[in-house]
């Protein structure tokens, strides 16, 4: 079974994005903080992980860099998910190697698209 | 600091429901979170110990509410905790607006997934349809039986490995299947003759690709798929027809079609001669490199494995 990971410090958060994707054909971790998202995402090597940027232990920047860095984890999906939303940031986030960059208030859509094209349409078909 | 309260605002009562004058002097009608006020002892004087703490509380009436807490000591120069101040928020509001949010969240995912099946849905009637009129053709242009499979098979091998995930456009297999549909238009006396075509005749022949692209232009979900079946028959040197296009000017996909087409053609059985063996064929394919064929495509073609184009070669092969 697919796993994702869903990285961020804000609980209401996290469950929204879970309920957004959550068809029940892939396993759902979740991490509040940046230490537990690094463990989290060596353990159970997920096939996408949204990430935060800012947050408690690590920033978001910091787990992606260090994910890159370890040839385990250096080929994992990542889609930073954060409200920071200027050019610089962005650019900033590129430049450690998030494949994939969404401005929070996100569109479900965007992370649904994302689902799609990393894990297959059939896991989001109903 | 005895435990008991001191104070209760009108906000206490209008919240919880117990009126001022029942509750103060007595413990508290319902545990505050104790647990985030032990932490005072360590903290000593500052800031409210407990900021936002969410936590759920039974009213007067036996109701659950869900109510964010603040709580602040009051404590003396000695450090001693003198009281408790515990102002808290009926965040019922917020959590019903989180709970239709999510309600939203499980729509849109639904309607997503929905929309996903309708268009798998879709994909798989055009490719039926476009394989029923792929078989209607061949039902006419009797003597290539299995020709349009097999080059549709191979054209797609070719493809993945000349074009890699750019293969998987469905337009592609739509262009390979319906490449000759453009022979409907083609009189049956013209394309099953025999002997050799005079000039007429072969103008004829000739025209069976705008032809096919004519038939075709108004089916809406073909577009790219029209590429092959105008331009299979062009040439890289610009011999080709009905454009002369030449080099990169001819589409790739039907610089990528137009080796499979002669592959196959080459050796298939007709009712005049034999196939030729696939080794002639390949070798040919090389010698027409840069001349009939573009030179990368013949590349790709020549670095397949022989048996896997072997395999697509074979009659009987399902589609």
């Amino acid at each position: 079974m697919n796993t994702i990971l869903i990285a961020d410090d804000e609980a209401a958060l996290r469950s929204l994005v879970r309920v957004t994707l959550d068809t029940g054909r892939f396993t759902i971790l979740e991490a509040s903080d940046g230490v537990e998202a690094l463990e989290l995402a060596r353990l159970h090597k997920p096939d996408l992980i949204f990430l935060d940027w800012a947050m408690p232990g690590f920033s978001g920047l910091e787990v992606c860099r260090k994910l890159r860095a370890d040839p385990g984890t250096r080929d994992l999906t990542v889609v930073m998910l954060t409200a920071r939303a200027q050019e610089f940031d962005r650019d900033a986030a590129l430049q450690v190697g998030v494949d994939a960059y969404v401005t929070k208030p996100f569109s479900p859509l965007r992370l649904l698209d994302a689902v799609r094209d990393k894990l297959g349409p059939s896991s989001l078909v109903s | 600091m005895h435990g008991n309260v001191s104070r209760w605002t009108h906000g206490a009562e209008q919240v919880l429901g117990w009126k001022a004058g029942d509750v103060i002097g007595n413990p508290p009608p319902v545990p505050p979170p104790w647990d985030g006020l032990k932490r005072w002892k360590g903290i000593g004087p500052g800031p409210a110990a407990l900021l936002d703490a969410p936590c759920v509380w039974r009213g007067a009436d036996g109701v659950k509410y869900e109510l964010s807490v603040c709580t602040s000591p009051a404590i003396s120069a000695e450090g001693e905790v003198l009281g408790v101040t515990i102002a808290a928020r009926d965040i019922s509001a917020r959590t019903q607006l989180q709970e239709q949010l999510q309600a939203y969240a499980r729509d849109v995912r639904e309607s997503y997934g929905r929309e996903l099946h309708r268009l798998a849905d879709l994909e798989a009637s055009y490719h039926a349809t476009v394989e029923a009129l792929a078989v209607a053709v061949e039902a006419k242009d009797d003597t290539t039986g299995g020709h349009i499979r097999r080059v549709c098979q191979l054209g797609l091998l070719l493809a993945k490995a000349h074009l890699g995930a750019a293969a998987e456009d469905p337009q592609l297999a739509y262009g390979f299947l319906l490449h000759d549909i453009g022979k409907l238009a083609v009189p049956d006396a013209v394309l099953n003759k025999p002997g050799h075509l005079d000039a007429d005749e072969w103008a004829q022949i000739q025209n069976h690709p705008d032809a096919g692209a004519r038939i075709l232009a108004a089916v809406p979900f073909l577009d790219t798929a029209l590429d092959v079946v105008r331009h299979h028959h062009e040439r890289w040197d610009g011999a080709g027809y009905p454009n002369h296009l030449r080099g990169d000017e001819i589409p790739i996909a039907a610089r990528i079609f137009a080796i499979v087409d002669t592959v196959d053609a080459m050796t298939s059985d007709r009712p005049y001669r034999a196939g030729l063996p696939l080794s002639d064929a390949i070798a040919e394919i090389k010698a027409q490199s840069g001349t009939q064929f573009d030179p990368a495509c013949v590349a790709t073609f020549t670095s397949l494995p022989t048996n896997e184009i072997q395999a697509m070669l074979q009659a009987g092969t399902v589609l």
